[in-house]
């Protein structure tokens, strides 16, 4: 099990390796740079800043220095946020993204678990289709749409009715809830989708059967025969669940106004900010290839037919 | 004494709308206390389905269902399922599938006796005895049933029913799946369970001399209803009804020498829809002796000897 | 059952304890407003790098030698008097402007900033170009010590001209020009310096006293200002920070901002289905938006007849209200908008910028020319551009107006801003959709634009009667003279046509009809709160 984790961690680390090395030649092969502006600057104020930023050097040699303050766990300065540190921003945007994302995999979960288990027992019965509509608009409709939609709604609630719920992040828990809900629709329809269909493949099985001999009620088979048996789905897509809800949450941060690391990564891409963009991607990068090998690790642990680090 | 007794029982799927497989259609057979009734019959007869009305695993359509005297609810509610499955059990064909994989054995055998409220102690307790006493050792109870071969995991399944302490317990074809070299050892276990715990047994099969070997009396059943039905060695040596003789003369023989020699009868035809159920007797397109009356009116069960039953227009 | 009544229960306690007081866009008894910005400042260091954002701040929170005042005239700053020459300017300072720990703004303040706005590291330094010496030291020729200006004492600055600088007593208010604290800034260092409230010290109505990245930014006054009598506010909030237009109009109607531009159709809309109370109006941005031809040899768009049969076909005010229908948008015929001040009154009510054009059957007299002195039978163009849906519209209009009235095939390349400047310095397109905004309030911020040595000259244009004007304008001081220079310049380009001006940017905004006193500017902050106040609910 060690070796085998240690094993993964190494073909992470190289995948990491490998991204970054790619981010950060194609970074300099796209033109503009981070003091690329509007307004042309002399010949020699770009040679002054350029010097100072070290962008004089050959790219081999830049290529090095980022790989050496990599190494030493340092990103750097931001180019276009003064002042701060890239590990700082890292820091500070993720526990906002990591908070949202979090409360956005529990809805998509438990929502997909619930919505798919009422769409397996009332298949094709009207409960069935009327989510089904909704699954097909959850994996359909991008999620920005919703929350706009889901933001004006509240807006339009407060005023209707008086009330001051938080439509935006303001910091509290509460004002969380609305974003990663919106957040968490589109894994929770595809879940929802996932769900319905192994779980019909497992109420038919021969082990229900057994378990409806054993006397067991139908909430008592659901919780330990059916849910277990077809939750397996629900934890591969974990995994990509969460690179597509922490990539995805971009849009919905700025819609909501959290200040997470979506935002921070899609502004340092719009502004060139060499730093900011290696330092994200390196994090990204590292945190998808952690959570991928703690969800095969899990897998392993619900499923006893697999055995983990074993080869088949 | 009857431990079971059954009514015209009959039990229809509806397959679409206003067309119904009729798996069990107007069977009346009372089950003795201790005995083994061994029920036979092809592939889609209707075992299985008569197995699982009984067990209470699917409602029943008409008809009446005796336990102990007592008539057994239509549909099972929650609270029918909890009491009467300390009384009624089933084993089941397959014992591959029929094993929540996500399960320890522990869990597995175990779980029929904790929602019966006993304490996890005890369950722990009982789960060992059983698990000796079908010939496996404790240390499996915290395995998984992949991890047994096929014998081993109906010997879970026989432990996994037994737990509880019923005094009947429906045998769906507990050893077609099995090797034929663990068949007698599981045939063997049934057996002595049911002498130590004096259990009724309902053993359904398709290896006739098996079923022979087993069982005290013996049903045959064609296409929902049952055709005759009779001492398990009078069934087996003098069958009457055309269906069961055929049935019988093709069961290969335990003795190769004779088996190569005997000239093999299959039985001709294919067995008739049970959606479409022709009129009369249901067996008479296949029959070598069927008569005109035959294709008009559906024969009785009738007594042709003390015990042997037979429905056929053969015997009036 | 029990239990999902319980969470009932704590979810509705939760949402009653979370719910703050109503929206606080405007607070008369607290004296505070909150408005919402788009980006966060990248800082909010004078030297740079220089953003409208940062500009909003700065133009609160600092004080140059001269300011706008209550009624947005020109009026003294730090400084109290000047006087301007053609070759220099004196001010004299007031001896009651202070930092906000309490220390007098001197004229030291100012040359320590200047000197570090001219350098090369400034990105802006151009802006100091008028000043003797700048453009050497910006080059690295010169050390910054040799700029053009001197402190005679504490409180008299002098500064030499390059050339004539009519327009340099405004051009003190622009954020380049305002005073940075020696001490504060060598001990933060360039990069550190106004990156955060502690990190500088402030001379103008407001002090920075809160700004937690990425999150919200809070102003406050300041007491140490010499003319804090005039400030009425107390605070200024930014709450959030956001580029979701619809976010920030979903937070004006919660009325937890005091104002807001109404930037997509749908705010827009929505505004005028809710018949909100508040009236809508309109601002200009100051920008203008111009289609602008490579004029580098071998491209065919080099050829003056191509481009004047492309000028021909594409109608301006189709594109303002057809394609765009961006409400504040106005069709734009000149490099020289429509707000600029000219010797008296406005430029464009002392001058007809609306020079008659030619009919659209020229257009195909002009084509054929073009291509008989190119020899191409087939013109292909490409289009480099950046932006957003808007920008996509107007590029597939004029995509379709080339091939269906003249036959030119156009290939759009749409590009990230960054990559489209990239792109467009190194001539890498045909015609590109192009924009400039004002550095400082008078006709030369546009009108050097397009002189043959202005690096901004993307298309690179040369006419040397076009330098020449731009040279007459900026040796004069005689206003008159320059507006009549300036608008020759327009009359060379109307015809020359090496850009094509397409519209006028603006936009609609509403603001809280209790909010006074406030001014939406197109030069320095906006919008400009320092005098802004709150009238009393009924
Ligand atoms: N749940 C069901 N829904 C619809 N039809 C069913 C269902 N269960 C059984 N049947 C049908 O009822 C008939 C009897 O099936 P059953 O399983 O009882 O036969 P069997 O005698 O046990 O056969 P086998 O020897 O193959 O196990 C078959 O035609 C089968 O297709
Ligand atoms: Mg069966």
């Amino acid at each position: 099990m060690s070796k085998y984790v240690f094993k993964r961690l190494l073909s992470g680390f190289f995948t990491v390796f490998f991204i970054a090395t790619v981010t950060f030649f194609g970074m300099h092969a796209i033109p503009g740079d981070p003091l690329s502006s509007d307004k042309v600057m002399s010949e020699a104020s770009k040679e002054a800043l350029n010097k100072k930023y070290g962008f004089d050097k050959p790219l081999y040699e830049q290529y090095f220095i980022f790989l050496k303050n990599t190494a030493q766990g340092d990103f750097g300065m931001s180019f276009t946020k003064k002042g701060q540190d890239v590990n700082d921003i890292i820091k500070q945007g993720f526990s906002e993204s990591a908070k949202l994302g979090v409360l956005a995999i529990l809805f998509a979960a438990f929502g997909g678990i619930l919505w798919g288990a009422l769409t397996a027992k009332y298949r094709n019965k009207w409960p069935d289709y009327l989510i089904m509509i909704f699954v097909i608009l959850g994996i359909s409709v991008p999620s920005f749409v919703f929350a706009s939609f889901a933001q004006l709604f509240i807006v339009f609630l407060n005023q209707e009715l008086n009330l001051v719920f938080p439509y935006r992040g303001d910091g509290s828990f509460v004002s969380l809830l609305v974003p990663a809900l919106v957040l968490g629709l589109g894994t929770m329809a595809f879940l929802t989708r996932l769900m319905r269909s192994s779980l019909l493949e497992v109420i038919n099985s021969d082990f229900v059967r057994t378990a409806k001999a054993k006397g067991l009620n139908s909430w008592q088979i659901f919780k330990s025969h059916e849910l277990r048996n077809s939750i397996l789905p629900v934890i591969t897509i974990l995994g990509p669940a969460i690179a597509s809800i922490t990539t995805g949450s971009f849009v919905i941060e700025t819609i909501f106004t959290i200040p997470g690391l979506g935002k921070q990564f899609v502004e340092g891409v719009q502004q060139n900010d060499y730093t900011l963009i290696m330092g994200t991607t390196v994090f990204y990068g590292s945190f998808l290839v952690l959570m991928v090998l703690v969800v095969d690790i899990v897998y392993g642990f619900v499923d006893p037919r697999i055995k983990v680090g074993e080869s088949k | 004494m009857n431990l079971i007794e059954i009514k015209n029982l009959k039990k229809f799927f509806e397959i679409s709308k206003g067309s119904f497989v009729h798996a069990v259609d107007g069977i009346s057979i009372d089950i003795r206390q201790n005995e083994i009734l061994g029920l036979v019959g092809e592939s889609g007869s209707g075992k299985s389905t008569l197995g699982k009305v009984i067990a209470g695993l699917h409602g029943r359509s008409s008809g009446e269902v005796k336990y102990q005297g007592e008539l057994l609810p239509e549909v099972y509610k929650a609270s029918d399922f909890l009491r009467l499955s300390k009384e009624i059990q089933m084993i089941f064909q397959d014992p591959y599938s029929s094993l929540n994989p996500r399960m320890t054995v522990e869990e597995i055998i175990g779980e029929g006796l904790k929602i019966q409220g006993v304490p996890s102690a005890e369950v722990r307790k009982k789960v060992k005895e059983w698990l000796e006493k079908v010939g496996l050792q404790s240390e499996h109870m915290s395995r998984f049933p992949h991890e047994f071969s096929g014998g081993q995991r109906q010997r879970i399944g026989i432990a996994r029913a037994m737990i509880v302490e019923p005094s009947f317990i429906v045998c769906d074809e507990p050893i077609s799946a099995l090797d034929v070299s663990v068949q007698a050892q599981v045939v063997n276990l049934l057996k002595e369970l049911k002498d130590s715990f004096g259990l009724t047994l309902l053993f359904i099969a398709h290896d006739l001399s098996m079923v022979r070997y087993i069982s005290d009396r013996i049903a045959v059943m064609y296409l929902g209803k049952i055709v005759e039905c009779g001492d398990a060695d009078e069934v087996f040596f003098n069958p009457q009804h055309p269906y069961s003789k055929l049935l019988i003369d093709s069961n290969p023989i335990a003795d190769p020498q004779k088996e190569k020699l005997r000239e093999f009868k299959s039985i001709e035809g294919e067995i008739p829809s049970p959606v479409n159920i022709p009129e009369g007797c249901r067996f008479a397109g296949r029959c070598p002796s069927a008569s005109e009356e035959c294709g008009k009116v559906t024969p009785q069960l009738k007594s042709i000897a003390d015990g042997h039953e037979v429905a056929c227009h053969l015997f009036k | 059952m029990r239990i999902i009544n319980r969470f009932a229960v704590l979810f509705i306690l939760l949402l009653i304890s979370s719910c703050s007081e109503q929206g606080n866009g405007v607070d008369f008894n607290k004296r505070s407003v909150s408005v919402i910005i788009a980006a966060e400042p990248p800082t909010l260091s004078t030297v740079g790098p220089v953003s409208s954002i940062g500009i909003f701040f700065q133009g609160h929170i600092f004080e140059g030698l001269l300011r706008y005042d209550e009624n947005n005239k020109l009026s003294g700053g730090v400084a109290e008097k000047w006087e301007i020459t053609p070759e220099g300017a004196t001010f004299h300072l007031r001896k009651n402007a202070k930092w906000s720990d309490g220390r007098v703004v001197t004229a030291h303040d100012f040359i320590y900033a200047w000197r570090l706005g001219a350098s090369p590291e400034n990105e802006y330094n151009f802006i100091t170009f008028p000043m003797k010496n700048a453009s050497k030291i910006a080059e690295g020729k010169l050390t910054s010590d040799k700029l053009g200006v001197t402190a005679v004492d504490d409180f008299t600055l002098k500064v030499d001209f390059e050339a004539p600088c009519a327009y340099f007593p405004a051009l003190t208010t622009f954020t380049t020009y305002m005073p940075i604290r020696q001490d504060s800034f060598e001990k933060w260092g360039a990069d550190k310096y106004a990156v955060d409230p502690e990190k500088m010290f402030y001379n103008g109505p407001f002090v920075l006293t809160e700004w937690k990245h990425g999150v919200s930014l809070k102003m406050t006054k300041n007491n140490y200002y010499w003319d804090k009598e005039k400030i009425w506010l107390n605070e200024i909030n930014v709450p959030a920070i956001t580029d979701q237009s619809t976010t920030r109009f979903n937070m004006f109607i919660s009325k937890d901002v005091c104002m807001v531009n109404l930037e997509d159709s749908n705010s827009l809309k929505s505004a005028l289905k809710r018949r909100l109370e508040t009236p809508m109006k309109s601002f200009s941005s100051g920008f203008i938006s111009y289609l602008e031809f490579n004029n580098r040899e071998g491209r065919p768009t080099a050829n003056k007849n191509l481009r004047k049969a492309i000028s021909l076909v594409i109608n301006r005010s189709d594109i303002v209200n057809k394609v765009l229908g961006i409400p504040g948008y106005k069709p734009g015929s000149t490099m020289f908008p429509s707000w600029l001040g000219g010797y008296e009154k406005l430029l464009h009510e002392e001058y007809d910028f609306n020079l008659p054009l030619e009919s659209l059957s020229e257009a195909q007299k002009y084509l054929a020319l073009a291509k008989e002195e190119l020899g191409m039978e087939e013109i292909t163009l490409t289009y480099l551009y950046s932006g957003g849906p808007s920008t996509d519209g107007m590029a597939v209009y004029i995509q379709e107006q080339l091939m269906n009235k003249l036959g030119i095939k156009v290939n759009l390349d749409k590009q990230i801003f960054k990559i489209r400047i990239a792109k467009s310095l190194s001539g890498e397109f045909d015609f590109l959709g192009g924009g400039w905004g004002p550095d400082y309030n008078d006709p030369m911020t546009f009108g050097d634009l397009l002189a043959s040595w202005n690096q901004n000259n993307r298309g690179k244009f040369k006419n040397e009667k076009y330098d020449a004007l731009v040279v007459q304008a900026n040796n004069s001081v005689d206003q008159k003279e320059r507006m009549d220079c300036f608008y020759e310049m327009h009359k060379i380009l109307h015809e020359e046509v090496p850009v094509f001006p397409i519209f006028e940017s603006g936009g609609i905004y509403l603001a809280d009809p209790r909010l006074k006193g406030f001014f939406r500017n197109i030069i320095g902050s906006d919008p400009q709160l320092t005098y802004a106040r709150i009238e009393e609910d009924e």
